[in-house]
């Protein structure tokens, strides 16, 4: 039977021992793909989050994250997300511990179960994390609501090392106008009549007749 | 440097970690990372260390909170992950304790993926396939030792389909070959070849698996749905099969097994056990069948001696489906109708089976006579004995007698529920064998309560097949069979032994070292790229300037469609490969044996622009041998390691000048085994009788043994070189036909038909060496032909190669007919020529007369 009260100070000298031996953290790069984005209301917008700096194909790789990102609830919705298999296939070589959405942030989250050497193989120096798609609720045009990641985000090196994160660590959506659907139709359909009534008005002396349905068209 | 530093941080971590303790948890101590308390770690703990993150640590004691820095995160679970107890923190499966769980999802490229996880599984590995119905082109083969394959459920809805209609390789759907395979909830539909073969391992367990010819019976279709063959501890329930052009439940020179509550439906035989003893078949459900269930020993198997099995608590009714076996199979000769059937075993009890509605037989029991006059092997026997057929409900059977059961009627005046050839027995006729003229008590055929209506009657069929009608000794009297015997002891199948030797993990930094020349300590590991070995002086030329490897040739190569290969020995500087006389050389550990193939573009022309294809290493470890295959890149700057093989479309000019073009098959790593050895891989062409030749080395012509043994890689030679054999070239019209013949059949063909090899289980043995005769294919009947038999009934019919099954299948290249199944994707027609010219040549010889 060991003598745990033994082993529990020998535990705890060799934690202070390897505390104070670990390698400084490397700085890893994250960021939000695109930057900028353009929508209009009911829009579906894709945003990207992207991990570089980790060495390509070789260490540093990563073995875990936590990130969460904050959106504006009232402007944007969560409908879904998708995490990157270079961490390894979530069935059964990485694990989904994504807390998903909390309305008006979304947490993200995987643990890998592959060796560092596989993990080493697997990565290259940048690649996307997880892929974040929201509903644009209400955006107006020429307004900005912007999604920034949330302080205390945490990238495991393969070893369970933290990695310092640095990075632009937000994306701005910028309202746009949207094209309704009615109006692309009338929009067609001034075309067709318009292109009709070009041919039949190429006859000399009937110019006018092509300005005023030229100006029809602008009022639609 | 400070990755060194991180990794041993982290072991000093572990360490710790393995001896901490929860001071509030009294005296009893836990493991970090052990969440549940199981004193494991495994992805159970993963998974809810990850879903805590965020949380504060409940105290010291908290096992989740591994670095100790009061909070759980996502840091603490990638730490635990290196404390886990198996590879990728398997999850420890209630059936299948200790064993990794592999899931695979219905993403695209599954057949791949699943290969691939075959391939490089561990032993103790599950791999579990999605839902769905998914379309596979090539075999998938597992060689590992306790390896799972698992699916979703075996029917269409919800289950895990694999449909093998479109496959363009190997000879089966699946193919395993390790110990303790287990397959169970999933369907393999319509294979060229046979559902599911399992081969040489002691432990088989297929469970809720169905198989399907989706077109229902056909000849076409494959001939075994599962097929265990020398096999040992196979147990095959819950499971479906329809279809088999041969057997659906087939067990063949295998021992202790247990079949049972199986449905099986139009196949020709619905459940067939030969040459096989201790089994145990129940609560099995055939009909539809040409024939419910056999129990058969047949001479042409390596194994013989089929005995103790008892089939009981089947219902095998309505068994009257036409038989469809491809002409030449054996099975082919089972009459339609038929419930039970018998053939050649001894000590078989039949009992509390429903056998109902079966039109030409309740119960079959004939000597091997019924089926060939010729025995010629004399550690056969051909007399079924100690047969025990009681207590069986039956009703309806014998109706309408067809094929050869027709004969019974003529003979007998009615058709008969049971009937018993006795040919070889009683009688003075038909004794090919010196046998006892009779059988004693205790071999005695008995047939008895099976309910007052049931008909009985015998004859000998030998004698009524040769017109002697007056020594027939036909009888109905049911005194003959009252008579009993005491009843054979349940079946209990062995407990499945763990893998003794788990492999170590694969030390790929080796393949990193830098230098110049051979990379000496890469042949330990499985290396991504070949230039990671260092093996040529340029990694982009494989033909040439090996650094420290020998050049070779063989007398006559292995065809692989017209492709050129360059081959070279790399053996260990100091040590040398020991000489032996019929085998493969005994090389020592660290020998790396390549192999490059090309594609030349004009076979007219040795100048020619050549295409490198692959290279194929076999590497001699402290473990064996190993297979590895290369596949070389675009530019062709290296080749990358591909252990699940490929296909790469070639074209070239042939010797008429006619451009041809195919898909190249590029073998994956068990394929390699399927022809190096599937128990103990060795090299094929390093034999004495293939490099016994004069070779044109740079520094000038020498014979490649003394050349060996002058480079200080071989010993043990001979010393009369001339004393050695030497297998002629195959086209080299100025040397003896026959040699050249059976030169070529023992590079082509016996690497599998030799003993112990993966042909073994036909009985067709084709070494050079082996002196011609029946195992050489002379008048040999196939044992599991299936289509391959093309309709004729002999491997090899002297003096008619176009009646000879050999040099059919060597002419085809329909997957479940040609030979060899793998090597070759186009015939070689140059071969099919010099096997055809030497089968003429031989006196004529009447097979069927013998």
């Amino acid at each position: 039977m060991p003598n745990f009260p033994v082993l529990k100070r020998l535990s705890a000298i060799l934690l202070l021992v390897c505390i104070a031996q670990a390698p400084i953290a490397h700085a890893v790069l994250l960021s939000v793909q695109p930057d900028t984005t353009f929508a209009a209301n009911d829009d579906l917008v894709s945003l990207d989050i992207v991990v570089s700096g980790l060495g390509n194909f070789g260490p540093d790789s990563l073995g875990a994250f936590d990130v969460s990102m904050a959106y504006d609830a009232a402007v944007l919705s969560l409908s879904g997300y998708s995490l990157n298999n270079l961490l390894g296939d979530l069935g059964g070589q990485a694990i989904d511990s994504s807390a998903g959405d909390l309305g008006g942030s979304v947490n993200i989250a995987e643990v890998s179960l592959l060796a560092a050497v596989m993990l080493d193989a697997l990565q290259p120096d940048e690649f996307i994390l997880a892929s974040l798609n929201f509903d644009v609720l209400d955006l107006a045009i020429g307004a900005t609501t912007e999604l920034s990641i949330l302080p205390g985000a945490v990238l495991s090196s393969a070893f369970g090392q933290p990695l310092i994160v640095t990075g632009g660590l937000s994306a701005t959506i910028e309202g746009r106008a949207a094209v309704p659907l009615m109006g692309t139709l009338w929009l067609l359909l001034g075309g067709f009549i318009s292109w009709s009534a070009a041919r039949r008005l190429r006859k000399p002396g009937i110019q006018c007749r092509h300005e005023k349905i030229e100006l029809t068209l602008i009022k639609i | 440097m400070r990755y060194l530093l991180q990794l041993l941080v982290t072991l000093l971590l572990l360490t710790i970690s393995t001896l901490s303790y929860a001071q509030c948890a009294g005296p009893v101590p836990l493991l970090m990372c052990d969440t549940n308390g199981d004193w494991s770690v495994d992805s159970d703990d993963i998974t809810a260390i990850g879903l805590a993150k965020g949380s504060p640590a409940t105290g010291d004691g908290d096992t989740r909170d591994i670095d100790k820095d009061g909070f759980i995160t996502v840091l603490d679970a990638r730490q635990c992950v290196a404390m886990c107890d198996l590879p990728q923190c398997g999850i420890s499966d209630p059936d299948y304790p200790g064993y990794t769980l592999v899931r695979l999802d219905a993403g695209p490229d599954l057949e791949n993926r699943t290969l691939a996880a075959l391939i490089e599984a561990q032993p103790k590995t599950i791999i579990e396939m999605p839902a769905g119905t998914f379309s596979f082109f090539g075999e998938l083969s597992v060689s590992v030792d306790n390896v799972v394959l698992r699916g979703q459920g075996m029917t269409e809805n919800g289950g895990t389909v694999l449909n093998f209609a479109g496959q363009t390789s190997g000879s089966q759907g699946i193919l395993a070959t390790g110990n303790n395979f287990v397959v169970e909830d999933l369907a393999v539909e319509d294979t060229p070849g046979d559902g599911i073969k399992m081969e040489g391992s002691d432990g088989v367990t297929v469970r809720r698996v169905r198989i399907e010819w989706t077109n229902g019976p056909d000849e076409d279709n494959g001939p075994y749905g599962l097929y265990p063959v020398q096999t040992r501890n196979v147990l095959i329930e819950d499971s479906e099969v329809r279809g088999a052009s041969d057997a659906g439940v087939y067990v063949g020179q295998s021992e202790i097994i247990i079949v049972r509550r199986n449905y099986v439906y139009e196949n020709v035989a619905g459940i067939e056990i030969e040459n096989s003893k201790f089994a145990d078949v129940y609560e099995n459900n055939t009909t539809g069948n040409t024939a419910g269930i056999l129990v058969f020993d047949l001479p042409g198997p390596s194994v013989q001696g089929g005995e103790a099995t008892r089939v009981f608590n089947n219902m095998i009714v309505d068994n009257n489906e036409p038989n469809f076996a491809p002409a030449g199979n054996i099975v082919g000769t089972v009459p339609a109708g038929t419930g039970l059937m018998i053939m050649a075993n001894d000590d078989i009890e039949a009992f509390d089976n429903t056998i109902t509605g079966n039109q030409s037989f309740a119960t079959l029991i004939v000597s091997y006579y019924f089926v060939d006059r010729d025995v010629s092997k004399p550690t056969y026997d051909p007399v079924p004995e100690k047969i025990y057929v009681h207590d069986n409900t039956m009703s309806n059977n014998a109706y309408s007698p067809q094929d050869d059961a027709a004969l019974v009627g003529l003979v007998l005046g009615q058709a008969q529920d049971h009937f018993y050839d006795s040919s070889g027995v009683g009688t003075d006729y038909g004794l090919l064998l010196e046998f006892p003229d009779g059988l004693t008590e205790s071999q005695a055929i008995c047939i008895v309560d099976n309910g007052p209506e049931t008909s009985m009657g015998q004859f000998n069929i030998l004698a009524v097949f040769a017109g002697e009608v007056g020594d027939v000794a036909a009888s109905t009297d049911p005194v003959f069979f009252d008579c009993r015997h005491a009843s054979l002891p349940p079946i209990e199948l062995e407990p499945p032994v763990d893998p003794e030797n788990p492999t170590p993990p694969n030390p790929v930094e080796l393949c990193d070292v830098q230098g110049l020349g051979l990379n000496a300590e890469a042949y330990k590991a499985d290396c991504p790229n070949l230039s990671d070995y260092r093996l040529f002086a340029d990694a982009a030329n494989p033909l040439a300037d090996a650094n420290g490897g020998v050049i070779y040739d063989l007398n006559t190569p292995l065809f692989t469609d017209y492709a050129n290969k360059y081959r070279f020995v790399f053996v260990p500087e100091g040590a040398k490969a020991a000489y032996r006389a019929t085998e493969a050389f005994d090389f020592p550990v660290g020998t790396i044996i390549a192999k490059t193939f090309t594609i030349q573009a004009d076979l007219r022309d040795d100048n020619s622009a050549q295409d490198i294809i692959e290279t194929r290493l076999m590497i001699r470890r402290s473990d064996g041998w190993t297979a590895l295959p290369f596949i070389w890149n675009s530019d062709k700057s290296d080749a990358v390691l591909t252990v699940t093989g490929g296909t790469q479309q070639i074209s070239w000019i042939d010797n008429y000048g006619d451009s041809r073009m195919t898909d190249y098959v590029i073998p994956n790593t068990n394929n390699c085994a399927n022809c190096h050895g599937e128990e103990g891989m060795l090299p094929l062409g390093t034999t004495a009788r293939s490099l016994n030749k004069e070779f044109a080395y740079d520094s000038g012509t020498a014979n490649q043994l003394e050349h060996w043994m002058a480079a200080n890689i071989l010993s043990g030679v001979p010393v009369d070189i001339a004393s050695i054999p030497s297998i002629p070239e195959w086209g080299d019209t100025g040397a003896n036909l026959e040699d050249r013949a059976r030169g070529y059949l023992d590079v082509n063909c016996a690497h599998c038909h030799k003993p112990g090899g993966a042909g073994d289980t036909s009985g067709l043995l084709l070494e050079y060496f082996r002196a011609f005769g029946t195992e050489v294919g002379e008048c040999k009947r196939p044992v599991a032909a299936g289509g391959g038999s093309g309709g004729f009934e002999f491997d090899i019919v002297p003096g008619k190669a176009d009646e000879s099954i050999m040099v059919f299948r060597m002419a085809s290249n329909e997957l479940k007919v040609k030979m060899p199944e793998i090597g070759r994707s186009i015939v070689h027609p140059e071969g099919v020529a010099l096997i055809a010219e030497w089968i003429n040549a031989m006196d004529a010889v009447d097979c069927e007369a013998q």
